[in-house]
């Protein structure tokens, strides 16, 4: 089983290159499986492809693949930043109509439709993609991967067909995304534009350490209350701390003392004040 | 008026006359007369006559603010106000109403008397200067300040001269401004009036329905008939024949003295010889009761309050107050502004604040209730309150509807609240709209709505306010009738004429306590602030009104 | 009667509190960092506690504060029933209701609630610090530094202010005349008989005040002529109009620069010219003007100083202005923000004491 997925994750990899090369499109990650959610992120200047476990939002999937920066006003529920880019935001407040990142969804090999409900809302079904564009508002600039290739795969369930297959079913499946593996195509990749493509590629080394222990052990998909594996919390956490190391300065408890202390101080003394009038009164 | 006129006298009335559109009679029918510099001229006229239209005249309010015709002329200190709007009077003749603080614009007493030189772009210094001026003259500069909605009524009309002396204006209107204050009020007022006219040399044209206070002081009258027409002339001149005129002008026509006198301190002098007569028919002085007052047994207690309280916030308006009211008797609540007179009738009621203390009020059927437990409308029908401002019960657009309305409220047969009106204020037309109607006629009507429930106990609260002489006397009539037939009745007032001929009994609260009770001859002659003109004259006789002269006299042969 | 406070006593100029107040508003919507948040609102509590005036609106800032905490209760409440939940800290799990296209309830987590606390105290304090300026300055004081030209809007608004309490008053006697005629006074159909006497009562009130207003010179202006008039009108209805779409184009980004601020200094110069040639023709003056001396200067530049220091905090450390939570984190205390939320409590200590009203009545 293990010696499958790792099969078919090298031959996702090797296609997905294979085909990078000669044409540009970045296909070369989508999901080789029918459970899995491709996510394919148009940073403008380059785009990439990845597959990632499904879960109960298209938020959380995109977590799974990218570093993802919410606004202060709106966490977890708004894309402000992936990998690092738009690098000139503060996320502070909702993103500006000119400068955000559009979230689109599409059937494998469909078009693109620009989602009505919100990143965190949307329930991506198993095999579908997910697409995100950076821009004013248009959509991925390549289209949906088109579907798997029809692979010797042990899965049972005709997953070539368009229909989407019945989420549990395909539970004991050992098809497994190849997960995260991600690669990046910089068509035409200027040397401004490559930190985000070199961003992009920063959980790439993870796939060769992480995938194979996990892989096989949780069904991708169906499980609704989605926890995630024990992978999933080490990418949330490499995640996490990419996201402390690039954008927020937090405290530690001492500033929060010293911060307390403070509002504390002036507290007091308005207090005092306050007393004192009303006893003059 | 005779002589040339003055072209540049303060004012000039020269055949004016004044309609309305939805009037069929003019308001001024014809009017002439001219003002001299330095005169206090007192305005006297019935309820709804033209004494506001001729005041507003004066400063064109009437008729640029309020719409209607005037024909004639009308000139002020030479300025035809033809082509002189109000506003550009401003600084030549300063107007004060009724209401001190329907008229205020700002906050504070200092921004108060600023704002008409702010208006009239006075430099700083200049305005600053005479706001000092004038908190030193009206002795308010202690209030400078002060919020103006937290001054008594004497301080709040004092500070709306004020605000229209700093613009040194020449001449002062003012439209009863002492009818919504208490006696101390309405005297700091109309000293303060009297000593501008000294000191200053202002010539001041006032209307008032108390002529008691001040028709001693006036200069000349303007009466206003209620035909429109005007006639002028000295005071004595005036009150010897108009209908409108202080218990005291009553008793001097009635005695034949001439001069007539116009203040108690005159009439007193001539009145040495008619006070020997009344003194040798009565008796020792300070002894036996007048004759001729008319006296009905009373009944059972209708109304009992023990120790009730009554606190506002933290103020306490009323302070374990005993009272009890009998049936067939009339008690008249006396005390100055903020005495807890008001807040003692409301707490009677039973609809009032009352922090502490009980109210028993007795049915008819003989069962003892508190009013403040029972629902509004079967309280009604034990107990009745026309409050202060009676048209507030008023809602309905005709008398029709309001009367049959009232019968439905109260399940009284169909008319008998129009039956009710009509014994107190005949030939008041159905059709009329109650705001329309004059202060006699509204409060008429808003007593008979309140008898169709036809309470034991009934409780007025002020209800002179606005009412002229014949109006005042007409109350006093229903409410003595209403006694006669059997209801226990409180009024409180400020107005101590109306107390000497309603009154059997007065309470004088202060400070939220009684401080003295009793019948309503010993409380009022005792006291020198509550004592009618006709007591203060007669002193010592204990008399109250002309009619228990009349009946001492007619024993005594005539005067 | 009490003796005015120091001698030197004085009501500061109200355009230096609104100036202080904004800075500090602004200051606090820059930032959702909820120790910054909550220093700014201690310090416009500070300033209110030692220079508020004894008049009725100046007693009002702890509803101002009454009503800051119940947005905050607000906000977290409407997180829990219908926000988002995220955060890995599951507090509790309340039943979740699913609706088509919203899911109400579910699972607690302290990351959420923080974060929705923290907006709700961003809100809260920027009602502190609104609330801070009408204790601070009078309003009406504020409308006598308006430009002539809109003096009567002015007057129009301090006559509003004035009139509404009476208003209310007049409710409550008329209902309580209702009650005299046996009517509970409660339900839909009392509602219409209060409201037309009071209504009458409204409208005798505003014609006896319009005409006392009158008869004592409100009003008085200079001739115009029609061309004057005109250019006034065009010069500051253009002014606005240009002023409104500067203001929009500074807002969306995705406009135009040209559009942005020259826009709004533009259109705001011209208002200005309208409203100098407008006032031309009022005549009048003020009583006792405030000055605006150092201690104006000093009040104003306090709060800009703390608007200007957030502000650059922002551009440079963004991250510090926020509360961590995704992974949850202590706060950071950045050095800049507070030294100039600090610096906005100055008018505590350099502003003059305001003179403290006498009663009326003993």
């Amino acid at each position: 089983m293990r010696l499958v997925a790792r099969f078919v994750a090298v031959a996702g990899l090797v296609l997905a290159g294979g085909l990078a090369l000669p044409g540009g499109a970045a296909q070369a990650a989508a999901c080789s499986n029918t459970t899995g959610v491709t996510v394919v992120i148009d940073y403008g200047s380059s785009s990439s492809t990845l597959c990632a476990a499904d879960d109960t939002s298209a938020m959380k999937v995109l977590k799974k693949v990218a570093t993802v920066v919410s606004p202060v006003q709106y966490p977890g529920t708004v894309v402000c930043k992936i990998n690092s880019v738009p690098s000139d935001q503060s996320c502070q407040r909702m993103p500006p109509a000119s400068a955000y990142w559009a979230f689109f969804h599409a059937p494998r090999g469909g078009s693109w439709t620009y989602s009505s409900s919100g990143v965190a809302d949307y329930d991506p079904a198993p095999g579908s993609v997910i697409g995100f564009a950076f821009g004013s508002g248009g959509a991925p600039s390549s289209p949906p991967p088109a579907k798997a290739a029809p692979k010797p795969s042990p899965s049972p369930s005709p997953s070539s067909s368009s229909s989407r297959p019945p989420a549990p079913k395909p539970k004991p499946a050992s098809t497994t995304p190849p997960r995260p593996s991600s690669s990046s195509s910089s068509a035409g990749a200027k040397p401004g534009t490559t930190s985000a493509a070199g961003s992009v590629t920063r959980p790439g080394p993870r796939p060769s350490t992480t995938a194979p222990g996990s892989t096989t052990t949780t069904a991708p998909s169906g499980t609704t209350t989605g926890t995630t594996p024990s992978t999933d919390s080490t990418g949330d956490g490499a995640n996490a701390a990419a996201a402390r190391a690039d954008s927020t300065d937090s405290g530690s408890p001492t500033t929060l003392l010293a911060g307390l202390g403070l509002v504390g101080l002036v507290g007091a003394g308005a207090a005092y004040l306050a007393i004192r009038r009303r006893a003059a009164s | 008026m005779s002589g040339p006129v003055d072209p540049h006298a303060p004012v000039v009335f020269d055949r004016v006359t004044i309609r309305y559109a939805d009037r069929p009679r003019p308001a001024l029918r014809a009017a002439s007369f001219a003002l001299q510099e330095g005169e206090l001229v007192v305005v006297t006229g019935r309820t709804g006559s033209g004494k506001s239209t001729l005041l507003g005249a004066v400063n064109g309010t009437v008729p640029h603010f309020t719409g209607g015709h005037l024909s004639g002329r009308v000139s002020v200190f030479g300025r035809d106000t033809r082509n002189h709007r109000p506003r550009d009077l401003a600084g030549v003749v300063g107007v004060v109403r009724q209401d001190p603080l329907a008229g205020f614009v700002t906050d504070t007493v200092e921004e108060e008397l600023a704002y008409t030189l702010e208006q009239l772009a006075l430099d700083p210094a200049a305005m600053r200067r005479r706001v000092e001026e004038v908190l030193d003259l009206l002795g308010i500069a202690d209030l400078r300040d002060a919020p103006l909605r937290d001054l008594s009524g004497g301080q709040q009309q004092r500070v709306a001269i004020g605000s229209v002396l700093t613009a040194s204006p020449r001449l002062l209107v003012l439209d009863e401004p002492t009818s919504a204050l208490d006696p101390t009020g309405a005297e700091e007022v109309l000293a303060t009036l009297s000593r501008l006219v000294h000191d200053l040399g202002l010539t001041v044209l006032l209307s008032e329905h108390r002529l008691e206070r001040i028709v001693g002081a006036a200069d000349r009258v303007i009466e206003v008939h209620d035909d429109g027409t005007v006639s002028d002339g000295r005071p004595s001149d005036v009150m010897a024949t108009s209908a409108l005129a202080p218990p005291v002008v009553h008793l001097g026509r009635w005695a034949g003295w001439d001069p007539l006198p116009l203040t108690v301190r005159d009439a007193r002098r001539a009145a040495t010889g008619l006070r020997a007569d009344l003194s040798r028919n009565l008796g020792a002085p300070g002894g036996a009761q007048v004759a001729g007052v008319e006296t009905h047994p009373l009944g059972p207690e209708r109304l009992i309050a023990s120790a009730v309280s009554v606190t506002h916030g933290t103020v306490a308006a009323v302070r374990s107050v005993d009272l009890s009211l009998r049936d067939g008797e009339l008690a008249v609540l006396m005390g100055r502004n903020g005495s807890g007179k008001s807040s003692l009738l409301w707490a009677l009621h039973g609809s009032g604040t009352r922090s502490d203390g009980a109210v028993t009020v007795v049915t008819a059927t003989g069962a003892r209730v508190d009013p403040a437990a029972e629902a509004p409308r079967t309280r009604r029908g034990h107990v009745g309150l026309v409050p202060q401002s009676a048209p507030d019960l008023l809602y309905l657009d005709s008398v029709h509807a309001e009367c049959q309305q009232s019968d439905h409220e109260s399940g009284a047969a169909p008319g008998a609240t129009r039956a009710t009106l009509d014994r107190l204020a005949p030939g008041i037309p159905d059709d009329h709209h109650p705001r329309d109607l004059s202060e006699g006629q509204q409060l008429a009507l808003v007593l008979a709505i309140q008898l169709s429930a036809s309470p034991g106990a009934l409780l007025l609260d002020e209800p002179t306010r606005g009412l002229d002489y014949p109006g005042k006397a007409a109350l006093a009539t229903v409410l003595r009738d209403l006694a006669a037939g059997g209801t226990a009745l409180a009024v409180a007032t400020h107005d101590v004429e109306f107390a000497a001929t309603a009154a059997d009994r007065v309470v004088v609260l202060a400070e939220g306590k009684v401080v003295a009770d009793g019948p309503a001859t010993d409380i009022l002659c005792d006291s020198p602030a509550f004592a009618p003109q006709v007591a203060k004259v007669l002193a010592p006789a204990r008399v109250l009104r002309l009619d228990q002269v009349l009946g001492a006299a007619t024993r005594l042969g005539a005067p | 009667m009490r003796t005015a406070g120091s001698p030197l006593a004085r009501h500061l100029h109200p355009v230096a509190w609104w100036v202080w107040a904004i800075g500090l508003a602004v200051a606090c919507s820059r930032t959702s960092n909820p120790l910054l948040l909550l220093l700014a609102v201690t310090v416009a509590c500070l300033v209110v506690a030692a220079k508020r005036g004894s008049s009725p609106w100046a007693r009002a800032f702890r509803l101002y504060l009454v009503l800051g905490a119940v947005i905050i209760v607000l906000r977290v409440l409407l997180h829990v029933v219908v926000g988002y939940k995220l955060g890995s800290t599951r507090l509790y799990t309340l039943p979740s209701v699913e609706l088509p296209g919203i899911t109400l309830l579910g699972p607690l987590y302290l990351e959420g609630l923080l974060a929705a606390a923290v907006e709700g105290l961003r809100l809260a304090s920027l009602i502190a610090c609104i609330g801070a300026a009408n204790a601070l300055a009078n309003p009406k004081r504020l409308l006598r530094a308006l430009p002539s030209a809109l003096h009567e809007i002015g007057t129009a608004v301090v006559i509003s202010v004035t009139v509404a309490p009476q208003l209310a008053e007049s409710v409550q006697r008329v209902r309580r005349a209702r009650v005299l005629r046996g009517e509970g006074g409660t339900g839909l159909r009392s509602v219409g008989r209060v409201a037309l006497p009071v209504l009458q009562d409204t409208l005798d009130r505003s014609l006896s005040l319009a005409s006392a207003m009158d008869s004592r010179g409100y009003g008085r202006r200079t001739e115009q002529s029609p061309a004057t008039r005109r250019v006034t009108a065009a010069l500051t209805l253009t002014g606005l109009l240009g002023a409104g779409i500067g203001m929009y184009g500074l807002l969306d980004s995705t406009a135009p620069a040209a559009i942005g601020l020259p826009m709004l200094v533009l259109g705001l110069a011209l208002s200005a010219i309208g409203l100098r040639v407008g006032g031309r023709s009022v005549q009048r003056s003020v009583y006792r003007p405030d000055p605006w001396a150092l201690p104006e200067w000093l009040v104003a530049a306090s709060g800009l100083l703390a608007a200007v220091l957030v502000v650059v905090q922002s551009a440079r450390a963004p991250g510090t202005l926020v509360l961590p939570v995704d992974p949850l984190a202590a706060p950071a205390l950045p050095l800049l923000p507070v030294l100039g939320i600090l610096v906005a409590a100055l008018p505590a200590f350099v502003a003059p004491d305001p003179p403290v009203a006498r009663r009326g009545e003993p």
